[in-house]
Order: C-alpha cells, then sequence, then structure tokens
C-alpha cells in the first residue's frame, strides 16, 4: 500500500467516521421544548418544568409513576413514567422529562432530577437571607 | 484583610514572579542568574498554597460559620471524616486542591527535570496561576454579613466514603495531565523533538491512572449509593473527565510509537496538548452554567466565567500558535510503518480512541452546538452507546493482536502461530457465550473479540513473567480493560429488573428469587430507617437491607440500595417506598354490601340501593388538581342511625392514567364518612369504608374511642436540630383495651416546604392488631386529636434487578489501576536513569565545550 492509498483509506475512514457520527447525532438528539410543541412533535423531546410533588405517586400495578408538571410556559401536563420514582425527585424543584407525547400525557422514558451534587446548589447561595 | 485570602495574594505573586524568573531560562536552558529565584518562587507558590489550605481547613475544622464556604458545606454534627472532605464539597476547594497539587507537583519537576526546568515549570506554573486568579475572585474566604450558628452541612449522598476520596484522585489527575501538555510546549519552545517524551510518558501514564481510578470510584459511588442502578449515565460531568482520558490513552499510545520509532513527533505534539485543553474546555462546561438544563448536576456561575474562557484561549491558543509557529521545524521521519507492524497497530488504536473523544466531546458540547441554528438540544444516551459497540469491538481487536506483532517489521508468521492459542481460546469461549445466552451478534461478536483481547495480553504476561516482567504493567492495563468491557456488556445488557411490592411477612418471588420484606429497623441512632429484606436463593437466604432516611439538607428521602454479590451476579435491591396503607384516607371498617341486603356495622345499618356510573363533572378536578376524572361511580346507599334513615352517594373516581380516588359522603349528625372503595362490574355488590371521627382531647383528660379508653399524659417535642429542620411531637398515653392498659407514644413529623404536611407516626397498641394514630395537635388549643386503626399491611415498594458478570467490571478496572500504577513506576523509573544519564553527559560535555549546551 503506498501512500497515496494510505492516505485514501485514511480520509476514507474518517468520512465513515463522520457520517457515522452525524446520523447518530441527528438521530439522538432531543431539542429542548415547551408542552405545546411537544404536542405537535413526533420525536423525543424534552421538557423542563416544575413538578407538582403533591400529585406525585408511583402505581404499584402499572408500575408506573405519574406526576404532574407546568412548563416554562405554565402549561400543565401528566407526566407517566414507567419506573420508579427518580432518588432525588422529592426535593427538586425543577426536572427535565424525556420522551414522547401520547393521548393526553407526556410519556417519559427518562426523568432528570437536578442533583444536589458537589457543586453549588443554587438555593444556598444567599446564605445571608437563611441565615438570621 | 482575611488571612486566607492575604496567603492567596502572595501566592499568585509567588507564581507569577516564579514564571517571569523562569522566561530567561526558557530557551537558553538550565543556567541563568535568575533560576535560584524562580526556585525560590516556586517553594514559595507551594508553601503558600499549603498554608491557604491548611487556612481553610483550619477553618472548616474550627466551624467559623462567618466564611460563606464554611457555612454552606459543613455542619457541627457531621463526622469528622466529612468535616476534612468538605475541603472538596464546593468548586472554589476543587480549584485550591487543583492548584494545591500544582504545586506541589512544580517543586517535583524543579528536582526532576533538569535541563527542561524552566521551560516547563514556566509552562506548567501558568495553570496554576490561572487557577489562583480564579480562587481571587470565587473567594474560599468570603465573609457572611452575619455570623451563622450552625452550618448548612453537606449533602448527605456525598458523605460516603468513596466519595471523600474521589475529588482528591480526580484533581491529581487533573494535575497531572498539565505536564504533558507543558513538556509538549517547552519541547516546541527548545526545538527538542525526542528527549520530551520519555519524561512525559511517566506523567501521562499517571494522569490516565489518576483519572480512571477517579472515574471508577464515581461510577461506584453511582452504582451503590445513587440507586438507579447503573454505573454510567453519560452525564456531561461524567463525560468532561471521560474525554480527558480517553485522549490521554490515545496520547499515550503514540507517545510509546516515538520513543521506540522516533516517528509521530508532530502528532505527539499536538495530542499532547489534547487532554489538558479538554480538560479545561470541560471544567468551563461543567462549571460556567452553560449546560445548566442538560445535566443532572447542578451548576451554579460563580463569575469567573470570563476567567475559564481566557484560561482555554491563552492555553490552546499558546498551544497551537506555538504547534503551527514550529511546524515547518519538527523533523519528520518518511519511513512508513509497516500494515501489520506494532507500531501501526498501536497507532490505529491510538486513532481509535482520540476519535472517540471526539465524539463524546461532540455529544456532550450538543447544547451548544446546537444553539447555532435552533433551540439548544442535547443527545439521548443512546447516541454514546450505540457509537460505544463499535469502538470497543475495533480497540479490543487492536489490543488482542498488537503485543504479538513486533515492532518496525511484519513477521506475519511468528506473530499467527504466537496468535493461535489465544484466537482458538476466545473461538471456544462462543458457544460457552451462545449457551449462557448470548444471542445477539452484535453483543457476541464483541465478547469474543475481548475475550481474545483478555486471554492475548494474559499470555503475553506469562511469557514476559520470567524474563521482562517490568514490561507486564501494560499488558495488565489491557487484561484489565477488556474484562471491564465483559462487564460492562454483560451487566448492561443482560440484566433485568422488576418492580415488586413486598407486603410484610409475605414472599414475592421475582427474577427467580424470594424477596421477603421482614420490617423496618432503626440504624444510625434513629436517623435512617433499614429494611429489612430476606433474599432467598436455591441454596440459601441472605439479608440484604436497603435504607431510607429524610435527609434535612435535601429536604427530601434519600434512598440506598442494597446489593448482594454472587460470583456470577449483584442483587441489586433498590427502594423506592414505603406505604403503610395504600389508600391515603385511613378506612376503620371496611364493609361489603350487597344490593338490598342490610349490614349491620359501627352501630349503623348500611343497605346498598344501587350503584351506577354517572358521567363525569367536567368541572371536578383529580387528586392532582389538574386532570378530570375519565369515570365516576357512584353508590347510592340508605344509612339507618339512631333511628333515622339517611340517603348517602359517596363516589369513585377514575382517572385516565389509571388512579383512583374517594369522594367520600358525610354521615349526618355524626362525625363519621362514608367511602366506596370498589365496586364489582356486575353493578350489585361494593365495598365502602367507614371512617370514624377522631377524638380531641387535651393533656391530663382522657376520652373514649370505639369503647376503649385513651388518656394523654404529656406530650414530648423534639425541636429540629437547626434550621429547616422537622419538628416531631410525640403523645405519651395510655389505652385501656380489653382490659389491659397499654402505654403507646404516637407522633408526627411536620415537615418544611412545598411537599410538607404531616406525617403520622403510628404506634401500636401492644399486640392488639391496633394501632393509636395521633391525627393533629391544635396548636392553639393544644388539643390533640387521636384514632385508633387497624394496624395496617406494611409494604416495601423496591425495583430489583439483576446484573450478571458487573464484578467483572470492578475486577477488571482494579487490574487496569495495578497495571497503570506498575507502569507509571517503571516509566518514572527508567525516564529518571535517562535523565541522569542525560543530564550527566551534557554537564560533561559542557565543561569540555567551555559553552553552555542547548537543549
Amino acid at each position: 500500500m503506498n501512500h497515496k492509498m494510505r492516505v485514501a483509506f485514511g480520509v476514507a475512514a474518517l468520512a465513515v467516521f463522520g457520517t457515522m457520527a452525524f446520523l447518530n447525532f441527528n438521530k439522538t438528539v432531543a431539542p429542548y421544548v415547551p408542552f405545546a410543541e411537544a404536542k405537535a412533535a413526533e420525536r423525543t423531546v424534552q421538557v423542563a418544568g416544575a413538578p407538582n410533588h403533591e400529585a406525585a405517586r408511583f402505581d404499584p400495578s402499572l408500575k408506573q409513576f405519574q406526576f404532574t408538571m407546568s412548563d416554562e410556559h405554565g402549561e400543565v401536563m401528566p407526566v407517566i413514567f414507567t419506573g420508579v420514582k427518580p432518588g432525588n425527585f422529592d426535593e427538586a424543584e425543577k426536572v427535565v422529562v424525556i420522551g414522547k407525547y401520547q393521548e393526553g400525557a407526556f410519556h417519559a422514558n427518562q426523568i432528570l432530577v437536578k442533583c444536589p451534587s458537589k457543586y453549588n446548589d443554587a438555593t444556598t447561595d444567599d446564605p445571608a437571607k437563611e441565615a438570621s | 484583610m482575611e488571612p486566607g485570602y492575604l496567603l492567596l495574594i502572595f501566592t499568585t505573586l509567588a507564581t507569577a514572579s516564579a514564571m517571569a524568573a523562569y522566561v530567561p531560562g526558557v530557551r537558553k536552558g538550565a543556567d541563568t542568574p535568575w533560576l535560584g529565584i524562580a526556585r525560590i518562587c516556586v517553594y514559595a507558590t507551594a508553601l503558600g498554597l499549603m498554608a491557604t489550605a491548611a487556612t481553610l481547613w483550619y477553618h472548616i475544622l474550627s466551624h467559623h460559620y462567618q466564611y460563606s464556604y464554611v457555612y454552606r458545606y459543613t455542619s457541627s454534627d457531621m463526622p469528622l471524616r466529612y468535616v476534612i472532605a468538605s475541603f472538596w464539597g464546593g468548586q472554589e476547594g476543587t480549584f485550591l486542591l487543583w492548584a494545591l497539587y500544582g504545586g506541589l507537583l512544580a517543586v517535583f519537576i524543579r528536582f526532576k527535570a533538569k535541563q527542561y526546568e524552566s521551560p516547563v515549570l514556566f509552562f506548567y506554573l501558568g495553570i496554576d496561576l490561572f487557577l489562583l486568579l480564579m480562587l481571587l475572585k470565587a473567594n474560599p474566604f468570603a465573609k457572611l454579613p452575619q455570623i451563622p450558628t450552625e452550618g448548612n452541612g453537606l449533602n448527605p449522598l456525598l458523605q460516603d466514603p468513596w466519595m471523600t476520596i474521589h475529588p482528591p484522585i480526580m484533581f491529581f489527575g487533573f494535575a497531572s495531565l498539565g505536564i504533558p501538555a507543558a513538556y509538549a510546549m517547552a519541547a516546541m519552545v527548545k526545538e527538542d523533538w525526542d528527549n520530551w517524551i520519555r519524561r512525559a510518558i511517566p506523567w501521562t501514564t499517571f494522569g490516565i491512572l489518576a483519572l480512571g481510578t477517579g472515574l471508577t470510584l464515581g461510577g461506584y459511588w453511582a452504582y451503590s449509593i445513587l440507586g438507579w442502578g447503573g454505573f454510567w449515565g453519560w452525564d456531561p460531568v461524567e463525560n468532561s473527565s471521560l474525554v480527558p482520558w480517553l485522549l490521554a490513552v490515545g496520547l499515550l499510545h503514540n507517545q510509546m510509537i516515538q520513543l521506540k520509532r522516533g516517528i509521530f513527533r508532530r502528532l505527539n505534539l499536538f495530542l499532547a496538548l489534547l487532554p489538558f485543553v479538554l480538560l479545561t474546555y470541560s471544567t468551563f462546561l461543567t462549571r460556567s452554567g452553560v449546560l445548566a438544563d442538560f445535566s443532572v448536576h447542578s451548576f451554579t456561575d460563580l463569575g469567573i466565567n470570563q476567567f475559564l474562557v481566557a484560561f482555554m484561549v491563552v492555553f490552546l491558543g499558546g498551544g497551537l500558535g506555538l504547534f503551527v509557529w514550529k511546524f515547518r521545524r519538527i523533523p519528520t521521519d518518511k519511513t512508513q510503518a509497516p500494515l501489520a507492524s506494532r507500531e501501526y497497530f498501536m497507532f490505529l488504536g491510538s486513532l481509535v480512541f482520540t476519535l472517540f473523544a471526539i465524539f463524546v466531546a461532540l455529544g456532550t458540547s450538543a447544547p451548544i452546538i446546537t444553539r447555532i441554528w435552533g433551540p439548544a438540544s442535547n443527545v439521548q444516551p443512546e447516541f454514546y452507546n450505540r457509537m460505544g459497540l463499535p469502538f470497543a469491538g475495533l480497540i479490543t481487536l487492536l489490543v488482542g493482536v498488537a503485543p504479538f506483532l513486533v515492532w518496525r517489521d511484519v513477521n506475519l508468521k511468528e506473530s499467527l502461530r504466537r496468535l493461535m492459542w489465544p484466537t482458538l481460546i476466545s473461538l471456544a469461549a462462543m458457544p460457552l457465550l451462545v449457551f449462557i445466552g448470548v444471542r445477539h451478534i452484535p453483543h457476541l461478536v464483541l465478547m469474543v473479540l475481548t475475550t481474545f483481547a483478555v486471554v492475548s495480553n494474559a499470555y503475553m504476561i506469562l511469557l514476559l513473567i520470567r524474563r521482562k516482567w517490568r514490561a507486564a504493567g501494560g499488558y495488565l492495563a489491557h487484561v484489565g480493560i477488556g474484562l471491564a468491557v465483559l462487564g460492562i456488556v454483560a451487566s448492561t445488557s443482560y440484566g433485568t429488573k422488576e418492580t415488586v411490592v413486598l407486603p410484610k411477612g409475605e414472599e414475592v418471588l421475582s427474577l427467580d428469587y424470594g424477596f421477603k420484606y421482614l420490617g423496618r429497623r432503626e440504624i444510625e441512632n434513629g436517623r435512617k430507617d433499614a429494611y429489612d429484606v430476606a433474599l432467598r436463593t436455591a441454596d440459601g437466604a441472605y439479608l440484604v437491607s436497603p435504607t431510607m432516611y429524610f435527609s434535612d439538607f435535601n429536604q427530601g428521602m434519600m434512598k440506598k440500595p442494597a446489593i448482594h454479590s454472587f460470583w456470577s451476579r449483584d442483587v441489586y435491591v433498590s427502594p423506592i417506598g414505603h406505604a403503610l396503607d395504600p389508600l391515603q384516607d385511613r378506612i376503620q371498617t371496611r364493609v361489603h354490601l350487597q344490593k338490598g341486603t342490610p349490614v349491620s356495622s359501627d352501630g349503623m345499618t348500611l343497605t346498598l340501593i344501587d350503584v351506577a356510573p354517572r358521567s363525569p363533572d367536567a368541572k371536578a378536578t383529580g387528586p392532582d388538581g389538574s386532570s378530570h376524572p375519565t369515570k365516576e361511580v357512584v353508590a347510592t346507599i340508605d344509612v339507618l342511625h339512631g333511628g333515622t334513615h339517611q340517603t348517602l352517594q359517596p363516589v369513585l373516581q377514575g382517572f385516565s392514567d389509571g388512579s383512583t380516588n374517594v369522594v367520600p359522603a358525610d354521615i349526618a349528625n355524626t362525625d363519621q364518612a362514608i367511602s366506596l372503595l370498589t365496586t364489582e362490574t356486575t353493578g350489585t355488590q361494593v365495598d365502602v369504608g367507614i371512617r370514624w371521627p377522631s377524638l380531641g382531647i387535651l393533656r391530663g383528660e382522657s376520652g373514649d374511642i370505639q369503647g376503649n379508653k385513651v388518656s394523654l399524659n404529656s406530650f414530648d417535642v423534639q425541636m429540629p436540630t437547626r434550621e429547616g429542620g422537622s419538628v416531631k411531637v410525640f403523645a405519651i398515653a395510655h389505652v385501656e383495651m380489653n382490659g389491659e392498659t397499654f402505654h403507646v407514644r404516637p407522633g408526627i413529623i411536620s415537615r418544611p416546604g412545598d411537599s410538607g404536611g404531616l406525617e403520622q407516626i403510628e404506634a401500636p397498641i401492644g399486640r392488639t392488631g391496633q394501632n393509636l394514630v395521633l391525627e393533629r395537635v391544635d396548636a392553639n388549643t393544644g388539643r390533640a386529636f387521636f384514632y385508633i386503626a387497624q394496624a395496617p399491611q406494611e409494604y416495601l415498594y423496591a425495583e430489583v434487578s439483576l446484573k450478571p458478570f458487573i464484578g467483572l467490571l470492578w475486577m477488571g478496572t482494579a487490574l487496569t489501576v495495578l497495571g497503570l500504577a506498575f507502569a507509571t513506576f517503571q516509566r518514572g523509573r527508567i525516564a529518571n536513569r535517562l535523565v541522569t544519564s542525560e543530564a550527566g553527559r551534557e554537564g560533561l560535555e559542557a565543561k569540555k565545550n567551555g559553552k553552555r549546551v542547548a537543549a
């Protein structure tokens, strides 16, 4: 294999890599939308909003976790998640649900809960207010 | 001004001075008149950073809550080890830790680098200078306007031994990966194209070791503490450490090629910059708040974004500028590596790692990239998982073949002869894999390739162990990586999970195991509850105890899974909740009614007249306050009480999501209510519940509940330990039932916040099967309201899952760490010897020629 062929081969390999990456990217990218747009969208989307903790419950027979959530425009939508309540859900003021809208409810396949990690928690940023 | 802040200023000046004093030596070599000053400034930097860290630790350990940092991350009731660890509980602390490692490593380099000292330390201290400037802005010694009496405390999720050592190891890796980059820049300035390689290799290896260990600890923590069952979530924070790690692995293998063959000079200078540049980029991504909506971690902007951007621009711009400027001067070796030579395979491996790193970096940056043409979006985990499979396949193939290829040359016959055994063994593994259930072709191919990589490298170690055991570290790391890949594929692709409801005392079969919930038990002085579950297998029974507790810090329930490891799998029990009764309203009497048949209960007679569905009232709202009921069933019941008839209509509402809501009907002239619980589809039978009124008594009074005398002696009020805690009120009471007197102590917990409300702690009345419940305490009158209820059935909700062969992942990563540690040690030893002889030779020549030798 001479030098030119090697270069051609390398370029071809990179092209395959680039195409795979691009296709994958387009396939798995989930835009961030409010519920109004989620209703119209057919693909997987994600919606950020405030969960209503009072309405959250786990249904053991259906093995579903259900709650309602209001998005940034204040639109309230029931959210159904097949699975268990995420670990830090109870203290989350904001969650991100990822999934599709179907028949009156948002069916989430993933719930992102802002977990208080070692990074600073926004709620404790102003300790002067709390520490009186 | 604060002593700590003064120390920071002093250290910043010392670092800047050291850099300035090293400038004359950057090009000329070792001895300039400024060298002595530069070295003193290096020591001053390290001492200053140690003193700064000691000051922060002093404030933390002395609970000086006037400091915002101490207030935010510590509290007085934390165990000592977590108080010490809260040093790296926040961003400022981690920057300080990173800078501290930088300062200490700078001293180390000052003694080891010899003629590379000036240029390497000039560039390397540049990192610390930036970190220190950021610390001056985001000051860890900032004070609060008032002095709080108690601190906020460290997140209990982070109060875990693994989490305690994870950040210090991670940031050691961060600090080490700056060194190869500094060496590359130094090499370009000195135009010394080969010698930097062997000096940088130990640092590259060590960086991979430290970062890899940190990543593993983080993964193990996620698996064993967070309870979502996984060890890797492709979260931006995780990715941002993975990308530099992947790049460093690529760099290491390419550096090895240059060391052996003297090729890839240009590529290595470029690759050496990447891990560090990507570290700064990921620091920016995760700490600037740009990904705040896309990560499960919370980030806040500390107001240092401009520093972070400058940090990136200076290092990327400086490094690339230097590279472009010197590019033409870098000598290249025109000889081509033969296709089946070891260097070619190593190069391909390095390329695959680098490409995968770019791929992960692109995915992590998706919210920034997509912002260019539309709303910010991020990619789903499948993005990485899909590409991960072919990447892992390529890597394991290369890793399996490469050890048996020779440098420079192609000796196919010999290589194939040596590869025969590993190939045969891994092919023999194929039917076994199919037999144990691997039927998915890509998984099967990947697992066979991985087995091949493991066997091939293990075989190589066997061959080496007699003659060249010192070179075995790398192969051991390969074996470890192979095992880890097997563990990852097996546990994620062939794991099963199920959600179970475990009634107390009843065994439930799930995933071929028996689970029996035994009961709740207080641990850690009552701060947490352990839920004992008996796990029964074909040949034994084991106790697993997941825990749940209310965290005042997070204002929520924390749930920790329990894991039982068998040799071939982990049984993972993740608690979801604990409930006493599936109904929100406690029902004291449950009555089954048949149409037209009167039933007497609780001093009244109930007759079901009719039960029928009706169209839901569109205005009515469900229990969640939003959705409308989709169906409603009304029971019409005649109630004969105190000689008068009344007709009541309790309602059962159904919702589209399958949930139900009970709308009770009050029984006139009593405090009782009747609820419709279930209906038969035939419309002739219903179950109704009768709720008794609660008894309200003051302290010292007694009253009657269902013929039992209940007396309230006193209250036991437990105030919160600190602000934001919960108030607990217990009633010290006794109940006379069946001629016996029982002392009982029911309580209520009032939780502040939105999701607050009251939680009843029911107290069993002896062994009567009844509980005394304190419903509420009127804050104005001090009147306590009690009722007696059937001791409810206790349920534990849990998700149980099987993780086949996940042990291979932990064993593999441990072997990798071991192999890397060994390799770091050996590479360091070799580099040290060569550098010493180099320096000796140089000194000799310098004396002979009577002039300074550049480079």
